[in-house]
């Protein structure tokens, strides 16, 4: 039965589902306005506002804020790069890595102190008498542990981005137009920004060569054909990564190979290619002429121009620069913190602290290992499309679709998993595919998670 | 003494328990003790009902019963007509814990303000109310306090103002003069006594005998979850072939005259002795004095 509901919201267009959905969580919502419901809004809010006073005191809350400076700080402090842009790149890597992590890690700490602390102390014994649902207890909880973790995403967003408009305060100790002999690739990551061309001569033959492609830019590598081995088909050998460097992939690498010249290309395509993992590109003997210069032009997609994707799994935003993406980044953190909030709140009624705050970390660090596990299936979809095999690329999608329904079973989190992290993937997906991924996230962690919770709490029995 | 149990409650009955019985099981749910074992109550309007027992009799474990804080093995409770877990009826009761649980971080004020929103009481009633509560039970001076930093005594008079900031209908009380001094208790005995005046149904359990003689119209004696006897204070406390006579100014003379007289008309005086009063009167009256003294 379960089966064929997923089945069926992942085969339909899931537009008027999402819309079904939303409006019912929408008259839901709207039935706190009626004047039979008012009361209990104003009990959940009276609830919420001594949660957010009580985790204000808690000493966890201010030991992870001032946690949450020092890797920012760390950022701006340091060469990096010896750039400006360099020092703003590494300083976002730190500061969103950290809000993450600690912003999910203190709603869980929280959440999972608060119920399971007033049944510990007796002081349920007071509030558990007065006329307020068990489950208006719950949600005022987490409304207000949520408000704590708003506030300190706001306050880091708001720390970092005076941090990278303070970058040009601290003079640069290279410049960014330099030819640089050495370097590596993890350089050449923290250097995300710049337009400098990297030589590696560490690599083999000392002539790999690194460089990044600004959005809308080109780059033209030339290797000279072997006379000796013109007889044999070329592998060419990409790793590619880029400035969102959680995405699992490029969108829209336009990759030209052909002989040096006026000449037509032996291959123009633009793919969608992993990051960071290497995939080759192999020519054909039949489409070489004998030896030469053979010129390689990597593409880079404008950035605003990326194409929608249709994906229900994954969230991703479109890279609008410094201000929005902090938002957004921001806003997808609290989704995540509301979530994780609704569901440790809803266990620590029945569970100890200790045990709520592992099967909070457990979510953390499932939800991680999810993405992962997402990440490699998608990685087959891109090979399918790479190698180009018309014929059979429809029938490895659905394999694929297949893969991620299953996966969708098996690990009812991970639509979180993306959760912060993928506002950097550069993707611009429709408002359609973010209210599905929110929805998703939302209603299967929530009531997978938070609901059995809520049920175990409403039958305890919290005078014992 | 006791009078018969009613099978069913009554329109006047305000608190009602029929065969109930609590078993507290080990995490596998096998029982482990029985608390409380078949136990009828039936508290009417108005009066003050006494739950009297040694430590461990079942008292709290019958108001946490009461409330829907647990849930009994067997056996069935209404409170105000309703079940103890019906969120509508909670909106009459007050209770006031064995200890009182608060968050320790709000003041009095807060305290109050906090419960009454939680009867969503307007602003205006919260306020007038958390103010004549708090200078009720004499904590006006150390309101703006954080509870963190009051005495034993302090925080349970703020437990008491929090039972009744919603001018509850029923009062359960459990042991609310434990750790207090003979003056706070004698003040809180007077509230209680105050309470029923207004027409209040109070629950109070206690292990102290003075307390339920002093204050309840009626009581029930639990011994490990057993109901030992119950009914009104006065008939259970009446020695039916003893009479006390109180005269004051009586001359020695005279009273050898009263013995006399008792004895020619077939009775036998078997005490006589000048009246005392009680340690606790004595103990009021002389801080007192002295506190009139100082002020």
């Amino acid at each position: 039965m379960r089966e064929a509901i997923v089945n069926w919201y992942y085969a339909s267009p899931s537009h008027p589902a999402i819309i079904l959905t939303w409006a019912v969580i929408g008259l839901a919502m709207l039935t706190l306005v009626f004047p039979g419901n008012r009361r209990l809004a104003r009990q959940i809010f009276a609830v919420a506002v001594l949660g957010f006073r009580e985790g204000l005191r808690l000493k966890v809350l201010w030991t992870v804020a001032a946690l949450a400076l020092i890797p920012g700080l760390l950022a701006f402090f340091s060469d990096a790069d010896g750039t400006h842009a360099g020092r703003a790149a590494l300083i976002l890597n730190y500061c969103l890595s950290t809000g993450e992590l600690l912003g999910a890690m203190l709603i869980v700490l929280l959440s999972a102190l608060s119920v399971a602390h007033e049944i510990e102390s007796r002081i349920m014994h007071t509030f558990g008498t007065k006329p307020v649902p068990r489950w208006a207890i719950l949600l005022g909880k987490a409304l207000g542990f949520w408000a704590i973790d708003i506030a300190f995403l706001l306050g880091l967003t708001i720390f970092t981005a005076v941090l990278v408009r303070s970058v040009p305060s601290r003079p640069e100790t290279r410049s960014s137009g330099s030819f640089t002999t050495t370097g590596t690739w993890d350089d050449l990551r923290r250097n995300a920004l710049t337009t400098r061309e990297y030589e590696a001569p560490d690599q083999i033959g000392g002539g790999d060569k690194m460089k990044m492609i600004k959005p809308g830019h080109a780059f033209t590598w030339r290797f000279e054909i072997d006379p000796e081995k013109t007889s044999e088909p070329i592998a060419i050998r990409f790793q590619i990564s880029s400035t969102h460097t959680f995405a699992s992939h490029i969108e829209n690498l336009g990759i030209k190979i052909g002989y040096d010249g006026p000449a037509m290309p032996i291959y123009d395509q633009k793919l969608k290619v992993p990051q960071d993992r290497p995939f080759n590109l192999y020519i054909d003997k039949k489409d070489l002429s004998g030896a030469g210069t053979l010129a390689v032009t990597l593409t880079a997609a404008e950035a605003r121009n990326a194409p929608s994707v249709v994906a229900t799994a994954r969230i991703g935003l479109a890279d609008d620069g410094l201000t929005q993406n902090l938002a957004k980044a921001a806003l997808l953190m609290a989704l995540q913190g509301w979530v994780l909030a609704l569901i440790t709140t809803s266990w620590s009624g029945v569970l100890s602290f200790p045990v709520t705050v592992a099967m909070g970390l457990i979510l953390v660090l499932g939800g991680e290992m999810s993405r992962h596990a997402l990440e490699l299936m998608a990685v087959h979809v891109s090979r399918a499309q790479e190698i180009g095999v018309d014929a059979t690329r429809s029938g490895m999608q659905q394999e694929v679709s297949e893969q991620l329904r299953i996966l969708l079973r098996l690990l009812p989190d991970f639509q979180a998993a993306g959760g912060p992290t993928v506002f950097v993937e550069g993707q611009r997906l429709s408002g359609w595919a973010v209210a599905d991924a929110i929805l998703m996230m939302g209603l299967v962690r929530g009531i997978a998670w938070a609901l059995p919770g809520i049920y175990l709490f409403h039958r305890r029995e919290v005078g014992r | 003494m006791a009078e018969p149990f009613s099978t069913a409650p009554d329109a006047d009955s305000v608190l009602w328990c029929n065969g109930l019985t609590k078993d507290f099981t080990d995490i596998w749910g096998r029982p482990t003790v029985r608390s409380v074992e078949n136990l009828n109550l039936d508290v009417k309007r108005g009066e003050i009902f006494g739950l009297l027992g040694p430590n461990g009799a079942g008292k709290t474990t019958t108001i946490k019963l009461i409330l829907g804080l647990i849930f009994p093995t067997s056996g069935q409770v209404r409170v105000l007509g309703a079940d103890p877990r019906d969120v509508e009826a909670k909106q009459k009761i007050g209770y006031l814990p064995e200890e009182s649980y608060l968050h320790r971080f709000l003041n009095a004020e807060e305290t109050l303000d906090f419960y009454g929103r939680l009867f969503d009481l307007p602003k205006e009633v919260r306020r007038e109310r958390a103010a004549k509560l708090i200078e009720r039970v004499g904590l006006s001076h150390a309101r703006k306090r954080p509870l963190k930093e009051y005495s034993k005594g302090m925080v349970r008079r703020v437990g008491l103002a929090q039972c009744l900031i919603n001018d509850p209908e029923l009062i359960l009380l459990d042991e609310p003069t434990s750790g207090m001094d003979p003056i706070l208790s004698r003040e809180i005995k007077d509230l209680i006594l105050e309470l029923k005046a207004q027409g209040k149904t109070v629950l109070l359990s206690s292990h102290l005998l003075g307390d339920v003689e002093d204050l309840c119209d009626r009581l029930a004696m639990l011994y490990r979850g057993r109901l030992q006897l119950e009914g009104k204070v006065s008939e259970l406390l009446e020695v039916g072939d003893v009479t006390e006579v109180e005269v004051k100014n009586l001359s020695d003379a005279a009273m050898k005259a009263v013995k006399a007289e008792a004895e020619r008309h077939g009775g036998q005086v078997i005490d006589s002795h000048r009246r005392r009063e009680r340690l606790e009167t004595l103990f009021i009256r002389v801080v007192e004095r002295e506190r009139g003294k100082k002020s």
